[in-house]
Formats: C-alpha cells, structure tokens, sequence
C-alpha cells in the first residue's frame, strides 16, 4: 500500500479503529517504510501532549452565578399541565391583568361602566370567581355586552386568535369564533365520532424591545412551518408598568410545538405557559362534511367509464378542493400559541 | 435509566435543584471544553455558563438517545461554534505582554519563535504545549473541535458523531486531516522530532 493511502489510516489505526484489514496494511507498511513509521510516531506524541495540555479549574462561583442567571430569567420549566376539563381560552401572565385593567378602563370610557359592572358582578357570584376577575370574565362579559347591545359603533374587542385563514372569503373565517359554536352554513353537519381538539398555549415574555422580538416571532413561525398572527387589542393599551405590549399568535403542527416554545425562550424571560384545549369539533365536522360530500362526488365521476373531457377537469377540480378541505383539517388542529410581549422599560 | 437520565427526568417534573446536580457534575468538563474552544478563561466561563441555560431550556428535547454528557458537549459546542462564528476573528492569538503560567506555577514571558527556531532552544514540553494551544486557536473550527474532542475530551468516535450529528466515517476523516494539519506546523517548528 502506497504511503498516502497508509498515511489516511495512521490517525484512526493510532485510535484502533481500523477494521483488521487496515490494520495489518498499515502495520506491514510501517515495517519497510521509515517515513510512515516516523509520522506515527509523530501523530503519538502530539496526541499525548494535546491531551496533557492543562485546563484551568472552572471557578467555585460557576454554579452559583448559574443559579442566579436562571432565577434572574424567571425561567420555569416547560412543563405539560393536564387540564381535566377544557377551559376557554385564556391569558396567563403578570401583564394580563394589567390588560384587563386598561381594557376596563378603555371600554368604560365609552360603556354605561354601570351596567357592565353589574354584569361581571352578576357573573362572578353566578361562577364564584375570586374578587379579581379574570382577563376571561372581563372580556367575556365585555363581548357579551357589546352582542347584547348590538352597537355596530362599539370597537370589537377581540383579543382571540383569528381562524384558519385558507383563503376563504366566505367571510365567516375572518372573525373570531368562539369554540364549541357552530357557524352558519351551507350543508348539514354530521357528528364526529371524535372529538376533534387543538391545544392552546399561552405564555407572556419580557422583551427588550417589542419591534424586534416581533420579527423574531414570526421568523420562529416561518421556520416552522407555522402561521404567525397579530393579535387586535385596543390601541394605546399599556401594562401597569407602562411599558409597551403586543399580542400575537403563531399557529403550528402540533409536533413542532415544543420547539417553537423553546425557541420563543431566546426572546427573553418567558413566564410559565398555560396548557388549554380547544374543542374545534364542529368546524372539523363542517370540513369534514365538505370532504364527505366531494368525496362522494369523486367516487361517482370515476365509477363512469367513459368519463367526458368535462368529467375529467370536474375531477380534478374535485380533488383539487379535497385536497384543500384535508389541510384545512390539518389546520384547524394545529396548536395555537399565544404570545403576550411586554417591553422591559427604564426602571 | 441511569443516574442521569434519572435527573433528567425529576427536574422535567419541575425539580430544579435536579439540574443543580447535573450541572455540579458536568462543569468542569464543559467549561474545559469550553476553554479549549474559546482559548481564555472569561469567554470559557461565559460560554459554560449559556450552555447548561440553553440545556435547561431545551431540557425537554432530550430524549436519552445519547447519554446526557454527549448531549451537553454538543450543546456547549454549538454554542462556542456559533459566538465564534459572531466574532468572526481567530481566538486564542496570545497577547504577548502576557505572562503564561507554567505547570510549575511560575510564569514566562511568551515568545513566539523566530523564523529559524532551534530545536535546542524551543523544545521543551512548555513551549510545545503553549505552541499546540496557539495553534489550535488558529485552526478551522471543524477541525479543532474534533481535536479537542477526541485528544482532550477523550470522547469516543461514536460520542463524537453524536456531538457532531455526522458519521463515523466523518469523524475519521476530520480527525485525521486535523491531526495532519496540526502534526505538520509542529514538525515544521521541530517540535516533533
């Protein structure tokens, strides 16, 4: 064997690991050949000293300054939390209730604050809520008022994430739904054997700078094959703190959840995320229905032997549209990721 | 499941005291090999310390395929990887102002040999350690890390592709092409006789 192949062997055979066959090249080689010999030894001692080279003892103060690199991160371990019965959606954060506070505050300015402060009242000894209401029961009963007044003056305060946004302008995509609620339609709706749920995650992180960590949020959702949206919320809305907020969502396949929340980590101190589930049943059984039906559809086109030119482009606009209504579905299961953004002010 | 699988698990249960633990028996080694990467003791300290905060938040994707040290060597090279790749320059070129401690304990003014370097003069067990360290500073990322890896980590093949998510067959051969390079720059300093 000629030096060069030998020569490529020398490293791994200095390792043993070279199969047998190499081994023997390599050791018949190094007998007649001084040059070889020479570099094997050469590669030995500087392995040897490579590895006696001395590395400093990491300080004693390593572990507690990690420590306190971590408390200082507010950092909490993503965890799952098994939620026995489904809730509605919900903001869990320091700065939600600094939302609600400012949403009160925006919404009594144009509200009969009286009678909205009666409901919420009438709702929390009807759900024996603690004296601070939640985000939810605010906003909720928020909504309620403003669908009982009917008001087409009344801004929408909608802090849900939008719906799968496939292109349908049928319009009954582009509000918020509530879930469990069945929108109107055409077609009737047969009842999965399944319940059909998403899961909902929220968290709120404290970041630097809003406009920034935005555009970070929906590289992360790029990446990911995710869908990434801003969330509407009533301008001029402030923490407590008075620092900056934005609301926003990303929306993805359910196996690349954990690592957007990993990836979300890097934007800054994140708190806690709560787990929810979404029961998106009847909007998969609509889809579903629609699937039925083409499908249906598709089989008799294609039971016709002799199938007409006009047979054969409704065929394939039909299984265009399945196609389509199939990741409709896969959409409408995604996880939903809500981001709550709070800019870190000079305090 | 061992010990640190075990640990693993108990802090994904929300014991962080847990990952205390794994952090006191992994720092001197990611923080050596954080070192041999960095090539000074403040960069090795803070990229030691953004690699068990990136392990902690990534705690979840840990699935026990390799064991938990190979997973933290890998994140602690990725990371070292990655603030090189920031800065953008060659670590580890020595100030030559600056004292280098000795086995002994005492210090020697750095001197990086002239052209013609005797062999008499420079071949001392120091010398060649200190030259190895600069040269390990000046040498492509990829082949320093499966150097370090391999003769200072005392990681094995296999450990190594893990760390490095390629094969065996890759690790040979950046080794030994490593292993060469660095071979040939002591041999042409007659370090290596």
């Amino acid at each position: 064997m000629r030096c060069e192949k030998v020569g490529e062997l020398l490293s791994p055979y200095l390792d043993q690991m070279t199969n047998e066959k190499e081994s023997r090249c390599v050791e018949t080689h190094i007998a007649s050949c001084s040059k070889c010999r020479s570099t094997l030894e050469q590669l030995r001692k500087m392995c040897n000293a490579v590895h006696d080279l001395e590395t400093p003892e990491v300080p004693e103060t390593f572990i507690k300054d990690l420590n306190k690199r971590l408390a200082n991160e507010n950092l909490k371990y993503f965890g799952h939390k098994h939620i026995k019965t489904p809730k509605k959606h919900g903001w869990i954060a320091a700065g939600v209730a600094s939302v609600a506070l400012a949403v009160g505050i925006y919404a009594s300015s144009i509200l009969p604050f009286g009678s909205m402060v009666a409901n919420l009242q009438e709702r929390m000894d009807k759900n024996k809520q603690p004296s601070s209401a939640s985000v939810d029961n605010i906003l909720d009963n928020i909504r309620g008022y403003l669908a009982d007044k009917n008001d087409p003056a009344t801004p929408e305060v909608n802090t849900k994430p939008e719906t799968v946004d496939s292109g349908d302008k049928t319009g009954k995509d582009s509000k918020a739904t509530k879930p469990g609620v069945t929108p109107s339609g055409p077609g009737k709706y047969v009842a999965s054997s399944q319940p059909a749920i998403s899961d909902v995650v929220s968290t709120s992180i404290k970041v630097a700078d809003i406009g920034s960590s935005v555009q970070k949020v929906m590289a992360i959702a790029g990446e990911n094959g995710g869908q990434y949206t801003s969330l509407p919320a009533p301008s001029g809305i402030q923490a407590l703190s008075g620092n900056r907020t934005k609301a926003v969502s990303i929306k993805v396949d359910p196996e690349n959840a954990d690592k957007v929340m990993n990836q979300l980590t890097d934007l800054g101190a994140a708190a806690t995320p709560e787990y929810n589930k979404n029961d998106v049943t009847s909007q998969v059984n609509e889809v579903q229905n629609n699937i039925n039906n083409i499908q249906e559809q598709i089989s008799k086109l294609e039971a016709n032997p002799n199938k007409s030119e006009t047979d054969k482009a409704k065929l394939n606009e039909l299984n265009s549209q399945l196609f389509q209504y199939n990741q409709k579905v896969t959409l409408l299961k995604r996880t939903i990721i809500n981001i709550y953004l709070e800019e870190e002010g000079n305090q | 499941m061992n010990s640190d699988e075990q640990l693993v698990k108990t802090c994904l249960q929300g014991d962080s005291q847990a990952f205390e633990e794994l952090a006191v028996k992994y720092q001197n080694k990611i923080y050596a090999l954080a070192y041999r990467y960095m090539g000074n003791e403040e960069d090795a300290y803070d990229m030691a310390q953004e690699a068990f905060i990136k392990a902690y938040r990534s705690l979840r994707s840990f699935k026990g395929d390799s064991s938990f040290g190979t997973w933290m060597y890998r994140i602690a090279t990725n990371v070292c990887l990655d603030e090189l790749r920031k800065r953008k320059r060659r670590v580890l070129t020595l100030s030559l102002d600056e004292p280098l401690a000795t086995r002994d304990g005492d210090e020697v003014e750095k001197e990086i040999a002239d052209t013609a370097p005797t062999a008499d003069i420079i071949y001392e067990q120091k010398e060649l350690s200190q030259y190895i360290q600069q040269v390990l500073g000046e040498m492509k990322p990829d082949h320093k890390v499966t150097i370090v890896l391999r003769d200072i980590m005392d990681l094995t093949y296999e450990e190594i592709a893990q760390v490095l998510d390629c094969s065996i067959g890759t690790v040979k051969s950046r080794l030994s092409r490593a292993r060469d390079s660095l071979r040939k720059k002591l041999s042409e300093r007659e370090l290596l006789p």
